[in-house]
């Protein structure tokens, strides 16, 4: 009998306990913070814990998550932490880190489904377009006004932060589409190696001379172009800006321009190379790139592709070239960035942090230790005298680059992209029909929203 | 005869395409944890490695403290599967031998967990882990501070029960001839006694199926780790993993060779454990 009444309690309160999780305070208070955007009840308990820190002369311990795992980066963040740290000894960093994807998004989506989001984040410019609506990221205008980088920074990087005129973000860490291509194979095609293609016309000639073919198999391409994958959209991007669009989709009204007269001539562009021979790769991983293998002669890629290849095989063959040009001059960059989270009850300290990690010499800090392309003017000089070859051209191309449309339905502009980018590759649809689509399924998700 | 026997030829072979299937993607792993980065990366693709090098082992070992992370997947499997076996039985044999007021919505609402997506469950599980009173500067009312995050509690304690468990440990207590707690009953054991004395020395092969299963998933899990840690101390082997995917690309060798030595737990497990696994899973009638 006794036995029974004890299993009963025990299960009993067992299933009391799982109910309660389906329904307590934490879900409730999502759904407040969601909807004011966390900025009032943000500022109150910020006020609130920060004087009584400041009266029990504690250190405020700020979270820190940035994205990515790799051991390179997080050596860089243990210096930037430790020296912050030694100059801010009221301040204690609490780094976390999480790899990109699905994963960071999942642990920031329950972190501030929670309550428990870290107070600064370091992560990419596309989840500014998500976040931003939803009063996840503080805007950091009101901590500008003495910041120095207002007149140091690029004014590209410093746009990038931008939605609706504030600032959201803080860039630190560019990733620029630069035209790389492989000096030996211009000289077997007899093309002069110093002398890359800078226009439209140039590098369709360029394209031709280098496509070599066995039969009907084309053995070497010009240039690079994926026919599937996830990066095919930046490709569409980088001849779409030079022809003069401003993007995909214009992020102030929302119109989409995937499927404007400009970007349609830039996918027709694209689908006249494809025709003269290219190697067929899947671009969601650059370990596919025909580049690195020699069987193309150009591409984009970022600064980690170049370092990466020139360290192999084509190590002292591969150089870059200035970023295209037909209307204007203009690449695809897109940005890490450090974001503040609205709900920190430690805005100041955790400007704090993001003012000192973005500074003049942790930029110069990121470039030693990672190769990263500071954003800084007054760090150009320095710069490029480092290496005037090759930074010359990344600090031209980030300077003009743009970086992915700020909207929430940005997964939606990539996949309708690519998808169709693909369809105009294997010639499945022609460039007008293939965007038009793209154009309408991004449509439906803006309506959607 | 000879139908039947051209009947089991058959079934030999359709079985045997089907486990091919299954051990392709395991030899390839295998494989590639022995190939450079190159050689994966060659258009050319050859199953065996050029050349067999144990320099992925390494270097995979070598990238972050891989001690810790093994001995936080040891310590979060063994503690999971043994309270959780504990837990699953006692409950089972509650629903299976005992008669009390609501046994039956009871179990009803227990088999509504087993139609329940872990995804669905998993925040307001976090909120009650964040929300623990007392842990983790936490006050009674579950506020001010991070409860159970990052903690091995907080890793442990909702994985300690499941609908499963307690389902399958129901349906093979129910086999048990009711003659054994008359006897017991006889002999003046109480419930208590039954169970420890009698019930638990005999499920055996319930509670192998049960903890094999178990310590795969436990040691397997991603998700919930990945939510409930945030330092390199608390950090999973599948956490761990991760550490392979650059800002450049995937290191595929050596994530291989890591998967490799992250999986070798489980298959000796399994190989320890197969006899009772099957045993089990044929006594509680789910085969």
């Amino acid at each position: 009998m006794k036995f029974r009444k004890v299993m009963c309690a025990l299960l009993g309160t067992a299933m009391i306990l799982g109910m309660a999780g389906c329904g307590n305070k934490g879900t409730e208070e999502l759904v407040s913070k969601d909807e004011t955007a966390g900025e009032a009840e943000s500022a109150e308990e910020g006020q609130e814990s920060d004087s009584g820190d400041a009266a029990s002369g504690e250190k405020v311990k700020l979270t820190f998550l940035r994205a990515g795992t790799d051991a390179e980066k997080k050596a860089f963040w243990d210096k930037v932490i430790a020296d912050f740290e030694a100059a801010n000894p009221d301040i204690e960093i609490e780094y976390q880190e999480c790899s990109y994807g699905d994963d960071f998004e999942t642990k920031l989506n329950t972190g501030f489904a929670s309550g428990t989001a870290p107070d600064v984040i370091d992560f990419t410019l596309a989840s500014m377009g998500v976040r931003v609506p939803l009063g996840q990221y503080a805007a950091l205008d009101e901590f500008t006004a003495d910041w120095d980088g207002t007149d140091d920074y690029m004014e590209s990087a410093l746009n990038l932060g931008k939605i609706g005129g504030k600032l959201y973000g803080i860039a630190t860490q560019p990733d620029v589409r630069l035209l790389i291509y492989n000096k030996e194979l211009f000289e077997q095609a007899g093309l002069d190696p110093n002398s890359p293609p800078a226009t439209w016309d140039e590098l369709e000639e360029y394209h031709k001379k280098l496509v070599k073919k066995e039969g009907d198999n084309v053995v070497q391409t010009g240039l690079g172009i994926p026919s599937s994958g996830t990066a095919q959209q930046h490709y569409l991007t980088i001849f779409a800006l030079a022809n003069g669009e401003k993007n995909l989709v214009d992020e102030d009204n929302n119109t989409v321009l995937c499927n404007s007269e400009k970007t349609i001539e830039a996918a027709e562009f694209l689908k006249k190379l494809e025709d003269e021979g290219i190697i067929p790769w899947d671009s969601s991983s650059s370990d596919n790139n025909p580049f690195g293998s020699g069987l193309a002669a150009m591409t984009f890629a970022n600064t980690t592709d170049f370092a990466n290849w020139n360290s192999g095989a084509l190590a002292g063959k591969i150089a870059m070239a200035s970023p295209l040009k037909k209307e204007k001059q203009a690449t695809f960059c897109g940005m890490g960035f450090m974001f503040m989270s609205n709900e920190t009850p430690h805005k100041e300290e955790a400007w704090r942090f993001i003012e000192y990690a973005s500074s003049a010499d942790v930029a110069w800090t990121r470039y030693e230790m990672m190769g990263v392309p500071p954003v800084r003017e007054s760090l150009k000089d320095k710069y490029i005298a480092e290496n005037p070859e090759n930074n010359s051209v990344i600090y031209e191309s980030v300077a003009c680059g743009v970086g992915s449309p700020k909207v929430a339905y940005s997964n939606a502009v990539f996949n309708a992209v690519d998808d169709a980018m693909e369809r105009i590759a294997y010639g499945v649809e022609d460039p007008k029909t293939a965007l038009d689509k793209a154009a309408q399924e991004i449509q439906k998700e803006i309506d959607n929203q | 005869m000879k139908k039947e026997k051209k009947y089991q030829v058959i079934w030999i072979i359709v079985m045997s395409l089907a486990s091919l299937v299954m051990l392709v993607p395991i030899i390839m792993m295998f494989m590639t944890s022995f190939k450079t980065m190159a050689e994966i990366q060659s258009p050319v693709f050859h199953l065996l490695p050029e050349k067999f090098s144990l320099d992925n082992y390494r270097d995979a070992m070598t990238t972050g403290n891989w001690l810790v992370y093994f001995k936080n997947s040891l310590v979060i499997t063994l503690t999971a599967v043994i309270l959780s076996l504990l837990f699953n039985s006692i409950a089972g044999y509650a629903f299976a031998r005992l008669r009390f007021r609501g046994a039956k919505i009871m179990f009803l609402f227990l088999m509504v967990g087993l139609m329940m997506p872990p995804q669905v469950t998993m925040l307001p599980t976090f909120l009650i882990m964040a929300q623990f009173p007392f842990a983790g500067g936490n006050n009674l009312f579950g506020t001010g501070g991070t409860g159970l995050i990052n903690t091995y509690a907080g890793l442990v304690i909702p994985l300690v029960s499941g609908s499963y468990g307690v389902f399958l440990c129901k349906q093979f207590y129910e086999n048990f001839p009711r003659s054994l707690d008359e006897a017991a009953e006889i002999d003046g054991a109480n419930k208590w006694r039954t169970y420890f004395t009698i019930y638990l020395p005999n499920s055996k092969a319930i509670l192998a199926t049960l903890g094999l299963l178990k310590a795969v998933a436990v040691w397997n899990d991603y998700m919930w780790p990945l939510i409930m840690t945030n330092s390199e101390n608390m950090r999973t082997v599948q956490l761990a993993l991760t550490m392979f995917k650059t800002d450049s690309g995937i290191m595929w060798n050596q994530m291989m060779a890591g998967s490799v030595l992250v999986a070798l737990p489980m298959f000796v497990l399994f190989l320890c454990a197969q006899r009772y696994f099957i045993q089990g899973i044929v006594t509680s009638g789910l085969k």
